[in-house]
């Protein structure tokens, strides 16, 4: 559905200041959190916040303002955690008209469409469209992690698992982890990457930074792709693609498909619960698991992590104060880390420190971009911390098949 | 500083010279002056008046008291307005000026003193910093959750407004301490002997009020205050009464209240508690909340339902709860209520679950009590407000309920009251829906607003209610081309400006704190 900035004027007319979204101190049985990271980054300062952006629609709408370059750090500094949403009252209030998330994003495709947006996001919005994929790298190379040759995939299969940038071209222990429980465990699956039929860029980093259309344009290659395959079911590496695939595409691009997605946590953890999945190796190992914003508030899945982390023997998990719906965000989303890595690095020690509270040896997600984020900081840091994606573990715990 | 008033009008815009000044004070980091940038400042409070408001000039977010005075230092020099953002002030911005920001940096908590039973605070400290702070201590705070910082609330507290959140509340607020506008630091209230010293009896001038602000102005900048915190009750318990009668209801909240049987004593109606059962779930939950209100006769109430549901929150020492729960049960009996805990439960879990948590556990109550109000009437978009004495409560109440009927069409009315003080006042909440919803509903709801607002203010009015607290602020009296006579009525009745401009003249003689407030009540 095309937004129009009046679609956000009920929004406007709602928020009522009350500054949840910056402290958070209402949420009942929650303690007082910290909530919004460029906030938080910017000294408490109330110009860089949600309330900040619904007031700013205001004056847009009133027409006391128009967009300019004067507005680029308020609205693109945002890391689209959507913590802010999760604690506004009126959210709390089920009103569906204060959404901080979908308006910042609105915002950010006029300030790009009046030829404001950030350069750097424009740049790998190019070699999207180009390469496939933000990271500046070859599209013909997206399958080199793959531990055996591509051609042995099959072209069709039931499950299609969608590799995503960051676990294809960065953190490839997450796709090889993947593909190694998915080989072991003997399943039909397939990877999309034959021509025709490729894997692109999901278009998250699209979306998110203004550059919808683009955006657009990958979806539709995406779903043309995973199509032929003939897969019933998608799983996703990155809780990135997993809120693209699943939610954006149809909510945003009006794009439909009969296939299921899921993330690789929710998949593995049915496979766990209907005892195709077994472990023989114990991982002993106390951990703390960080929710990826795509995945935990945008997508409300906070359980499945745990649970499979918890049938994994020997692993001990503990929690964060700020967890599942509260948690502190990695600081990476929203295009945040390539144009504000000092915002990213800021919200990720942040969080480092969080997990070091608990006591735990590693810390443990379910998306490779939130990966980079916190590993980026632990080096910084020089934090003991180990850092792992949920497969990983699983792909250590599992029982090996003949 | 000569203690006149200045014949020089004061600026809004703020001169390069004063940039530069505000900037070396507190840093680049903690200055904006790029107008553009300032939507957030433009009005901080909620209501109809919010489309009248212009965006400041410059904010700044200082951290100390030292800084404070800087800044009004700077602003006495160059004669720049001032609007609060943190502490009192008026919750908006009329014609632009210099916003201090009290929230962003000022959020430390000094102090907990759990036996003398009070925290002293900054501004900026969020009402979850201290109920987190304080429960270790087996305390907890009574506070709304609007804002979600003590902020603005202080200037609400220091009048006990939040004996409308939990009537057990007085002398909420106990002391502050403020910068001038002249930039001399006071302390009041128990402050008086100093904030960090808490005592009951002050032998000096309280003049803490002077900080309370509203849309009247306020005197200064508060910096800290000290707030009441109470220990945690050994035991709690709650009674629920269902009546068929708001009259029945009233006296039985009413007497609850007035022998302090409970900390809080109140009525829904009906519909108040299908719409917490529901929202309580999902947003599925509130559109068939929605369906259901639309498709049915308001005035119809199921059978085995109550059209009122009167409560009451008791905690204390076990025995003192079990004696006042049993004498609530036998008032409420004698009333022709029917004590319902078990069969509240079961039919509406998700209120009894909202409930659970504000009044067993003292949590804070997120929306369940979200606004507080110290003035006298209230009315917004979609609700209306009055604080009336007790024996006006009912027929108060039937005469809004006949309104809303009958001036508006509206049948989908919901509330609530809250007996508070003692039961010496009734708080009287209403909010009112549109049977359809447009694009129009917004100044349809603004224009009942200021119609409610009229009304209660109007002469034929008052002679029939005459206990209606007196309207202090301006809420929805801003001029208006249409209509100038409401302003004027309501400013020769109960207009307190007289008032506020003696203080004024002897506290702030260049006059920097909230001119354009006073601009626009001359308007």
């Amino acid at each position: 559905m095309k937004l129009k900035l009046e679609d956000f004027d009920k929004g406007t007319q709602e928020c009522i200041r009350c500054r949840n979204c910056t402290i958070g101190a209402q949420v009942p049985g929650v303690p007082a959190v910290e909530v919004c990271p460029f906030h938080k980054y910017h000294n408490n300062n109330r110009v860089y916040s949600a309330q900040s952006f619904w007031q700013t629609t205001k004056s847009l709408l009133l027409g006391d303002i128009s967009l300019s370059p004067l507005f680029t750090d308020l609205l693109f500094q945002c890391t689209t955690c959507g913590s802010c949403v999760e604690h506004c009252v009126f959210h709390l209030m089920q009103n569906p008209y204060v959404d901080s998330v979908k308006l910042v994003e609105y915002l950010r495709s006029e300030m790009v469409k009046k030829g404001f947006g950030v350069p750097i996001h424009l740049k790998f919005g190019e070699h999207i469209e180009k390469e496939h994929n933000p990271y500046m790298e070859l599209h013909q190379n997206r399958w080199d992690w793959l531990p055996f040759k591509k051609e042995k995939l099959p072209k069709t299969a039931e499950y299609v698992f969608f590799v995503g940038c960051t676990s294809s071209y960065r953190q490839k222990q997450i796709a090889k982890a993947t593909v190694n429980i998915l080989e072991k465990l003997g399943l039909d699956y397939t990877v999309m990457c034959r021509p025709g039929m490729d894997e692109w860029c999901c278009g998250s980093p699209l979306q998110r930074t203004g550059q919808e259309d683009k955006a657009k344009t990958v979806a539709e290659h995406n779903l043309e792709a995973i199509k032929k395959t003939g897969a019933k079911k998608v799983i996703t590496s990155c809780s990135g693609c997993y809120k693209m695939i699943s939610k954006d595409y149809k909510e945003l691009y009006d794009l439909d498909y009969d296939f299921e997605i899921v993330q690789s946590v929710q998949f593995l953890l049915d496979l766990v619960k209907k005892g195709e999945l077994e472990f023989a190796n114990p991982v002993n190992m106390k951990v703390t698991y960080h929710d990826p914003c795509h995945l935990g508030r945008h997508m409300g899945v906070f359980e499945a992590p745990r649970e499979l982390l918890k049938s994994i023997p020997g692993i001990e998990l503990v929690e964060m104060e700020r967890n599942r719906e509260y948690a502190w965000c990695c600081g990476a989303g929203g295009g945040v880390r390539a144009a504000y890595p000092d915002i990213t690095m800021f919200a990720s020690t942040n969080r480092i420190k969080e997990a070091e509270d608990t006591g735990a040896d590693a810390l443990v997600s379910a998306c490779p971009f939130c990966w980079r984020g916190l590993h980026d900081a632990i080096e910084e840091k020089g934090s003991k911390l180990e850092i792992f994606d949920v497969v990983e573990l699983v792909e250590k715990a599992m029982k090996n098949r003949s | 500083m000569e203690n006149k008033p200045s014949q020089t009008p004061t600026k809004y815009e703020i001169p390069k010279v004063a940039q530069k000044e505000l900037t070396d004070l507190l840093g680049e980091k903690n200055v904006c002056f790029t107008r553009e940038l300032l939507s957030v400042y433009r009005d901080m409070a909620w209501g109809p008046w919010v489309r009248q408001t212009v965006n400041p000039h410059g904010a700044v977010q200082p951290e100390t008291v030292e800084e404070i005075q800087g800044i009004l230092k700077i602003a006495n020099k160059y004669k720049i307005a001032i609007l609060l953002a943190g502490t009192s002030g008026p919750g908006f911005t009329w014609k632009g000026g210099l916003v201090i920001d009290t929230y962003s940096r000022m959020q430390k908590i000094h102090k907990i003193d759990p036996e003398a039973g009070y925290v002293v605070v900054e501004p900026g400290v969020s009402n979850g910093q201290i109920l987190k702070a304080i429960r270790p201590f087996g305390c907890w705070i009574s506070f709304g959750s609007y804002p979600s910082d003590i902020s603005s609330l202080i200037s609400l507290l220091l009048s006990q407004a939040q004996t409308n959140v939990i009537s057990k509340e007085e002398d909420f607020c106990m002391g502050v301490e403020a910068v001038l506008p002249t930039g001399e630091v006071i302390r009041t209230g128990t402050a008086a002997t100093g904030i960090d010293y808490w005592s009951k009896n002050r032998g000096v001038l309280d003049l803490k009020f002077l900080y309370e602000g509203n849309m009247g102005g306020t005197m200064g900048v508060v910096t800290k205050a000290a707030l009441r915190i109470h220990p945690l009750g050994e035991a709690q318990d709650i009674v629920i009464v269902g009546f068929n009668n708001f009259g029945d209801a009233m006296k039985w909240t009413h007497k609850v209240a007035r022998e302090v049987m409970a900390n809080t004593s109140m009525i829904w109606s009906y519909r108040w508690v299908q719409w917490q059962n529901y929202v309580h779930d999902n947003a599925k939950g509130f559109i068939k909340y929605l369906n259901d209100m639309l498709s049915h006769n308001p005035d119809e109430v199921p059978s085995g339902y109550y059209a009122q549901y009167a409560f009451a929150s008791i905690s204390g020492y076990k025995e003192q709860v079990e004696g006042n729960v049993a004498a609530c049960k036998r008032l409420a009996i004698d009333l022709g209520g029917e004590i319902i805990n078990k069969k509240f439960q079961e039919q509406w879990p998700g209120t009894w679950h909202k409930w659970e948590e504000m009044y067993n556990h003292h949590i804070n109550p997120g929306m369940a009590a979200r606004r507080s109000h110290v003035y006298g009437i209230e009315s917004s978009e979609g609700s209306f407000i009055v604080t009336t004495t007790i024996r006006d409560g009912k027929k108060f109440h039937d005469a809004v309920m006949k309104r809303f009927y009958e001036k508006y069409g509206i049948r989908h009315v919901r509330y609530y009251t809250r007996q508070m003080d003692h039961g010496r006042v009734s708080f009287q909440r209403y909010v009112y829906m549109h049977d359809k919803f447009d694009n129009e509903i917004l100044d349809r709801e603004i224009d009942i607003a200021r119609d409610l607002a009229t009304w209660v203010t109007s002469d034929e009015f008052r002679k029939e209610h005459k206990n209606i607290a007196p309207m202090i602020a301006h809420t929805v009296e801003l001029p208006d081309d249409n209509d100038p006579s409401g302003s004027k009525k309501s400013k020769l009745y109960y207009d307190p400006s007289w008032l506020i401009e003696t203080i004024r003249k002897a506290v702030d003689p260049n006059n920097i704190m909230d001119p354009a407030l006073r601009e626009m009540a001359e308007h």
